[in-house]
Formats: C-alpha cells, sequence, structure tokens
C-alpha cells in the first residue's frame, strides 16, 4: 500500500542529508523546525555531534509564528545568535512545517545577508525525501555559492582531487574520509579534498583546481556535473572497496589523461575477472547505490555469479546503474523484487530483514548503512579495505 | 565563544515574575541548542506503553526517524507502524482517505492482531487543522477496536497541552468506567513501573487500596482496561495533569497531585496530602526513619561535595538541590531550560538556601561548545548536566527508573554512593539509553 511501512521505520531525511554536508564547514546552520526534526539530526544521524562545537541550531518555531508567518522573529534570533557564535555563513534547513506553510526561502536568506552581512541561503528540504535528496541540494549549493570560478593564488590551498558524496550518512564510519584520502595520496595525489568530511569551506573555495572529483555516493553526482559543466572537471563515480581498488585508480587516472587531451590506454583495466551472467546463484545488493556498485565489482573481481543487482530506496542514477537495477519505492517493493528473482544472496542493512517474510531462506549478509539503521550497528560497519564479502564466497562454492 | 556560558542566578530568578524571565530562560525567545545530554521518553515511546496496541505514525517519514533506533534499542519498534505523505498529499489532503486503507491493513496482517490503535499526526496536522478525532472514530467503526488520536507536535511545545501532556491524556482515552473499585487508585505521569521497594503500595493499604494500577506495569489490554475502575488518579509528574482533568471529567475519577520529592519533610508533607484526600491516618514513621538515617549518613560521607543538577532528573531540579543543600552538601550549578509554576516555588526556597546557584539555560546557543569543558562539579545529577562536566562523576538518575518517596532518596542516595565506587562516562551512559534528544 502506498506510503504504509509496517516493517520499516523510516530512514535518514533531506533534512539530515543537508546537515550531513555542511556539518563540518564553519556556518551556522538553523533547522527551521520546532526542534524535533533538530533531535532527529542530532540525536540519530550526526554522529558527529557529541562534543562538537558546530553551529547547529533549532529556529525553535512555535505555532503562532508559523500561523502569523513571524520570519522576522527567526531573523532576530539569529543575529543574537551571531553575536556569541563565529560563523562564515548562515544556512537555514527547511522541513515540513515551513515547507507546509510555504515559507520565502529566498527572501528569508536575502533578508539574512542583509541583516548579518554573511553569506546566507536556504536548503529547501521538506522532511518528506530521502538524505540523499538534501545532500544534493546541499552540494549543489555549496559548489555554486563558494567555488571561487577566477584562477587562485598559490599561496591558495589547492585541491587535485574532490571527493564528493562522503558523509557519514552514507559511509562506512567516521574514519573513511582518511581513509580515502590516504588512499588517493598513495595514488600519487598529493591534495585530496573529501569534501563536507575532513575538508573546510576553503577547499570548496578551491574545487575548481581539482583534476578530477571522485564521486562515492549517488548524492554528488548532480554537483559532480555541475563542476563538470564550469570547469570541465571529470568525474568518477566510485568506491575503493577491497578488489576494486585498482580499477578505480584506473578509471580516475584515465579521466584525469582525457582532460588533459592524451587518451593513455584507450581501455581502463575494470578490474571485472568474471562477468554477470557467469552462471551461479544470484546476488541482491541494497544500499545507496555506489557502494553497492562498488560491492557489485567486488564480488565479480572473485567469483562468477549469476545476476549480481543493486537495489535501493535512495537515488539510482540511470548513469551508473545496471539493466536489472531496480529503484524501490514501497516497503513491500522489496519482498516483491526477492520473490519476483529469486536472489540466493543479499547484501543490505540488518534492519531490512524485517522486511522479508521468508528470509532465513537465503543467505543474508549484513552491510549497516547509517542511514537506515544509525548507530544501532555502529560497532560493526564494515571496514571497506578489508575482504568482506569472503562468507558469500566460501558459502557459494 | 564567550568565558563563561550565560547563567542567571537562583535570587535573581526568584525576583522575576512570570512576564519578566530573561529570555534565555524562555525557549521561544531564541534559537535552541540540542544539548547531546538532553534527552526524554518521546511521544513514541510514551505512546508504546498502551499495551497490545499498534501506533500508527502519519506524518512526513522524517518525523518517525528516531522511532527508528529508540525503538530498537528500547524494543518497541514492532509495535509501531508508518504512513508516509509526500508534498503532494499535504497540498491535496488525499493521505486521509488512506489512513482507513492502512489501520485496516493493519489489523489484517499484523500479527498478533492489536487490540488498540493509535494514529498519531505530526506538526503538519497541526498546522493543517486535521480532525483526527472524526477519522480515529471512523476507523474504530471499520476496525472494531479501540481508536485513539495522539499528536506528535512539538509546533505546540510552549502551549497549554504540550505534546508529552496530550500523549499522556491519549493513553488513556480507551478506559471507560463500568464499575469503582474502592481498593485502586491509578498512578499517572511515570513511564516506568515504579521501584518494587517503594513504601507507596505499603501506605496505601492502610487506606485499604491493594492495588496501585500503573499502564508501564499493564501487561495486556485488559489489565489496562481495569484502570478505569479506579477511585482515584495519583498524578505523579505535572505532565500528567492534563490526562487526569480528562478522566475526571469523561469518567468521574478524581485526582490528586503527588509531588516527587526528596527533602525529607517534603516527602512527609506529601504522605500528610495524600493521607487527608484519601481519608485515612498515614504511619509512615518507619520508612521516614530509614531515610533519614540514610541522609544522615551520606551527609556524614560527603559533606561539601559539589553538585550539578540537570533538568532530566526524575524529579525537580530546584527541590532536588535543595534536598541536597539542606544536607551539607553544595549545588552550584543548576541546568534548566523551562520555568513552570511548580518550579517558582522551590526557586523560592532555594533563594533562602543558595541565592548565588548559577541557573544555565540547557538549550541556549550559548551553551555551545561547552561540553566537557565546565569545572567546579563533583558530581552532576542528569544526563544533560553531566555532558558539560567532563571531571565531574555523572549520574543519570532519569526516567528509566522510577524512585519515590522515603525509598527514592534512599535510592538516589544509593546511586551516587554506587557511581563513586563505579564511575561510568556521561557518554557510556547515553549510549546506554534509549532517550529522545
Amino acid at each position: 500500500m502506498k506510503g504504509l511501512f509496517k516493517f520499516l521505520a523510516p530512514f535518514s531525511p533531506d533534512y539530515s542529508g543537508a546537515v550531513s554536508v555542511l556539518f563540518e564547514l564553519g556556518g551556522m546552520i538553523v533547522v527551521y523546525d520546532a526542534g524535533g526534526c533538530t533531535g532527529n539530526i542530532c540525536g540519530y544521524d550526526e554522529p558527529r555531534w557529541y562534543g562538537s562545537k558546530t553551529a547547529l541550531l533549532s529556529a525553535g518555531l512555535r505555532d503562532m509564528d508559523a500561523i502569523f508567518g513571524r520570519d522576522d522573529k527567526l531573523i532576530d534570533k539569529i543575529e543574537d545568535a551571531i553575536n556569541n557564535i563565529e560563523c562564515r555563513f548562515i544556512a537555514i534547513i527547511s522541513t515540513p512545517a515551513p515547507s507546509v506553510i510555504g515559507t520565502d526561502f529566498k527572501a528569508l536568506a536575502r533578508s539574512l545577508h542583509m541583516h548579518t552581512g554573511l553569506p546566507a541561503f536556504a536548503i529547501e528540504t521538506n522532511g518528506m525525501d530521502m538524505y540523499d535528496k538534501g545532500q544534493e541540494k546541499a552540494y549543489l549549493e555549496l559548489f555554486e555559492r563558494f567555488t571561487s570560478t577566477t584562477e587562485r593564488g598559490a599561496e591558495s590551498k589547492t585541491v587535485d582531487i574532490g571527493v564528493i558524496g562522503a558523509t557519514p550518512l552514507d559511509m562506512p564510519g567516521l574514519f573513511i574520509s582518511s581513509y580515502i584520502s590516504d588512499l588517493l595520496r598513495q595514488w600519487g595525489y598529493e591534495h585530496p579534498a573529501c569534501y563536507g568530511m575532513g575538508s573546510g569551506l576553503e577547499n570548496v573555495m578551491s574545487a575548481k583546481d581539482a583534476l578530477c572529483n571522485l564521486v562515492v555516493s549517488p548524492s554528488g553526482l548532480k554537483a559532480a556535473r555541475l563542476l563538470k559543466e564550469k570547469f570541465g572537471t571529470p568525474y568518477v563515480a566510485g568506491f575503493p572497496l577491497n578488489g576494486t581498488e585498482e580499477a578505480l585508480r584506473m578509471n580516475i587516472e584515465q579521466s584525469i589523461r582525457r582532460k588533459r587531451g592524451d587518451p593513455g590506454n584507450a581501455y581502463a583495466y575494470d578490474g571485472c575477472k568474471y562477468d554477470n551472467d557467469g552462471g551461479g546463484e544470484s546476488v541482491l545488493i541494497i544500499g545507496q547505490q555506489v557502494m553497492a556498485n562498488a560491492v557489485r565489482e567486488s564480488l565479480r573481481s572473485k567469483k562468477s555469479f549469476g545476476a549480481i543487482d543493486v537495489a535501493t530506496w535512495f537515488m539510482l542514477d540511470q548513469e551508473i546503474a545496471e539493466r536489472f537495477d531496480v529503484s524501490l519505492k514501497e516497503e513491500d517493493d522489496l519482498e516483491r523484487l526477492i520473490q519476483d528473482r529469486g536472489y540466493k544472496y543479499v547484501v543490505g542493512d540488518p534492519l531490512f530483514k524485517r522486511a522479508i517474510s521468508d528470509c532465513e531462506r537465503m543467505f543474508y549478509v549484513d552491510m549497516p548503512h547509517y542511514a537506515v539503521s544509525g548507530c544501532l550497528y555502529a560497532n560493526s560497519l564494515p571496514d571497506p579495505a578489508a575482504d568482506i564479502f569472503s562468507h558469500i564466497i566460501t558459502h557459494s562454492e | 565563544m564567550d568565558e563563561n556560558p550565560f547563567f542567571t542566578t537562583v535570587e535573581e530568578l526568584a525576583e522575576r515574575k512570570s512576564g519578566g524571565i530573561m529570555n534565555q530562560t524562555v525557549p521561544r525567545c531564541h534559537l535552541h541548542y540540542n544539548s547531546p545530554g538532553a534527552s526524554g521518553f518521546g511521544v513514541k515511546r510514551t505512546g508504546s506503553l498502551l499495551p497490545e496496541a499498534i501506533m500508527l505514525m502519519v506524518s512526513p517519514a522524517c518525523c518517525g526517524r528516531h522511532g527508528t533506533i529508540a525503538g530498537k534499542a528500547a524494543g518497541f519498534a514492532d509495535r509501531m507502524c508508518y504512513m508516509h505523505m509526500d508534498d503532494v498529499d499535504v497540498v491535496t489532503g488525499r493521505y486521509l482517505e488512506r489512513i482507513k486503507d492502512a489501520a485496516e491493513d493493519i489489523c489484517r496482517s499484523v500479527k498478533p492482531r492489536p487490540k488498540a490503535l493509535m494514529i498519531c499526526t505530526s506538526c503538519v496536522d497541526t498546522l493543517l487543522g486535521t480532525d483526527l478525532e472524526s477519522i480515529c472514530r471512523e476507523i474504530e467503526r471499520s476496525c472494531g477496536i479501540p481508536v485513539v488520536p495522539a499528536r506528535m507536535d512539538p509546533i505546540t511545545r510552549e502551549g497549554k497541552k504540550p505534546p508529552m501532556a496530550s500523549i499522556q491524556q491519549s493513553l488513556y482515552h480507551c478506559l471507560r468506567r463500568s464499575s469503582t473499585r474502592e481498593d485502586a487508585v491509578n498512578l499517572l505521569g511515570n513511564f516506568v513501573p515504579i521501584d518494587d521497594d517503594c513504601e507507596l503500595a505499603d501506605i496505601l493499604k492502610q487506606a485499604g487500596i491493594y492495588h496501585m494500577n500503573q499502564i508501564s506495569a499493564c501487561k495486556t489490554f485488559e489489565e489496562y482496561m481495569k484502570m478505569g475502575e479506579a477511585r482515584m488518579n495519583l498524578v505523579l509528574t505535572p505532565l500528567a495533569l492534563a490526562a487526569a482533568e480528562d478522566l475526571k471529567q469523561r469518567l468521574g475519577i478524581p485526582f490528586h497531585r503527588v509531588e516527587h520529592c526528596y527533602e525529607i519533610n517534603s516527602i512527609k508533607f506529601q504522605y500528610k496530602l495524600l493521607s487527608e484526600a484519601l481519608d485515612f491516618d498515614c504511619n509512615d514513621s518507619e520508612y521516614h526513619d530509614e531515610a533519614l538515617e540514610a541522609i544522615k549518613l551520606f551527609e556524614s560521607r560527603h559533606k561539601g561535595m559539589r553538585f550539578a543538577v540537570g533538568q532530566t532528573i526524575n524529579g525537580n531540579p530546584f527541590e532536588l538541590s535543595s534536598m541536597l543543600i539542606r544536607h551539607g552538601m553544595r549545588v552550584p550549578f543548576i541546568f534548566c531550560h523551562m520555568i513552570n509554576d511548580e518550579d517558582r516555588r522551590y526557586i523560592r526556597e532555594l533563594r533562602e538556601l543558595s541565592p548565588q546557584t548559577r541557573v544555565y539555560s540547557s538549550v541556549y546557543p550559548g551553551m555551545l561548545g561547552y561540553g566537557g569543558v565546565m569545572t567546579g562539579a563533583d558530581a552532576a545529577l542528569g544526563l544533560d548536566a553531566g555532558y558539560y562536566f567532563a571531571d565531574a562523576l555523572c549520574i543519570s538518575w532519569n526516567e528509566e527508573r522510577y524512585a519515590f518517596g522515603y525509598r527514592g532518596l534512599i535510592s538516589l542516595l544509593g546511586q551516587i554512593e554506587a557511581g563513586i565506587l563505579n564511575p561510568k562516562s556521561h557518554r557510556e551512559q547515553m549510549h546506554g539509553s534509549y532517550l529522545v534528544i
């Protein structure tokens, strides 16, 4: 039934996604809500919150303010707060209540800028979309607003590889920005910048300098396309999971060569030893698309399976999808998909098991996803460098 | 960041009348900081106290998010269902027609079949003015089980009936009055059953009351329905007053407010008031003497100990602070973001004992960045206070257990002693709780 979720509890919403992108950038993030939405973010969706000094605040919206449209009150509150808290910009994050009353966010941001002199913008989330939609909006706003279009001086920080789409909601652990950056350094890139997770606003400003952007979750694709359109920066979508690192390294290298007009090796090493239709039992991977694709590549690099399909309740970008990959919308879509295609192996967040009636029939491999189960399985998030799917390989032999 | 976060003193607070409280202590006047230590039971977990019922959350998906983690950790996830709405739903109102279908689907497919449904809406429906009561009545007719309207709308938090008061009222919506049992009373407002060793049950027996009903102790819906037969409702927290008023009006059950105190004479006074309300001679001397001995022993061991007291404790922070100070301890810090009418009496009392105690608003944006950096307390009571003092002993003492009366005081002192012997970090205790920030 449309919209009815009897077994799966809600995933991280769009406003949590927007905050996850902006969290480390030194702005004042004002969630335009009554307090509950900020509580969701701080309590469940933002593992960096405990002990943090990030100015993430709730507007403290009340019914009468909403009914009478008292945006001026919010402006007063923010002006009062910035007297005590240093910040580089003001970001208003919308939630269901201001969306319902039709708040004019552009006017609000303009007004805030006039009152405070700080860059001010709004991310028009509504709490009804998934976290990745909010991330996508936040990345676009960041790169459109802050990335310098002019050549930067030698004293400015430079970026040679930008990483877009890494947030705690998508990635298996807070260490992941260092993991990716270290790997990129090993590959010869001295200044990797994991935007929003380990890198600051200066790096966003220098994004034009990047030779290539690595997109590690689908929410970064639009921003990567924007940067390609504006500055000609190529992008590669992928995640360096065990068994896929070399393919990713070569794809990045190839993209940079192409940008320089040097075709190099026409065919990049794709890392896949086995075809999708190599026979054997089929696998379903449920999760954010880029990570799920990486799992697929990792499995293919090790053994021949039947179909390996990706399904997701989050974004499914056609450019990086394979033919039988599926976008899920309703709760019972998953059950139907599994029944129709008869998967033997399913990889996904442990909470998805509740929505599969005969889960015992299949071999289910837990791959916790923070945007689904939050901190519940934070101690068992997969280590991307380890051979985390070895038990699938062993079981299928 | 300021060198010190903003505070006001107890003396200053006591001098202010309700209209004159400075804006840092009135949450609607400033942006809100969500301290990682400020947490409570939340509407969903409270709603889950209705036994053998399922809550259907009708809202944008985001409103149910904290149910994912808190629900799984606290064990009520399998009694929550969600009906998500999108922007077209909000504009057209078409989701209202789907609620009935969703309820029927739940009654048909969820095993075991729920004995009641709670339909909970959010800020969106409060703003849209949805007539939830009539929707619930219609569903009740089609599903044949009681259907309870509930609201989780923090947008009304400082209104006459904030969400945590409203959900208390919803909890008792199904009760009917078939007969009266003179030997039964209900306790309203506690989220978990009162501690087994609490003297309240024994004292009530002196009044001929042998059944002390608590919704959190009811295993079945039938057991819960017996609460409708009680002679009186004893209201343990101000948040349950609206529920008690409703039960008085609907079912004619009178109520009596029993304040949750730690100061030994205040506890005695509360029992005196209770004996008047229930018309019996209360003999509490055994429990009184036991508590007096415990507090004297504690005083001899810990005189001069400095406490920070938070609002998330099980009790009133001003009252508890008064008790500690009367027994030789010091309370330099209190964390409290809302001052209500009941607090004012205790604030006036505290002014006489410790006028310079600093009161911090834990939701004031100026508190940002002070996590773990404040000094000057040896122990913090409440996770909200504990967040700010990395070097202090942290005692959560929250609503996860309900220690009450003389034995409640003894339990608190025991908990502090246990904390001294076996300290646990604030973070560890936060992760161990299922509370909603």
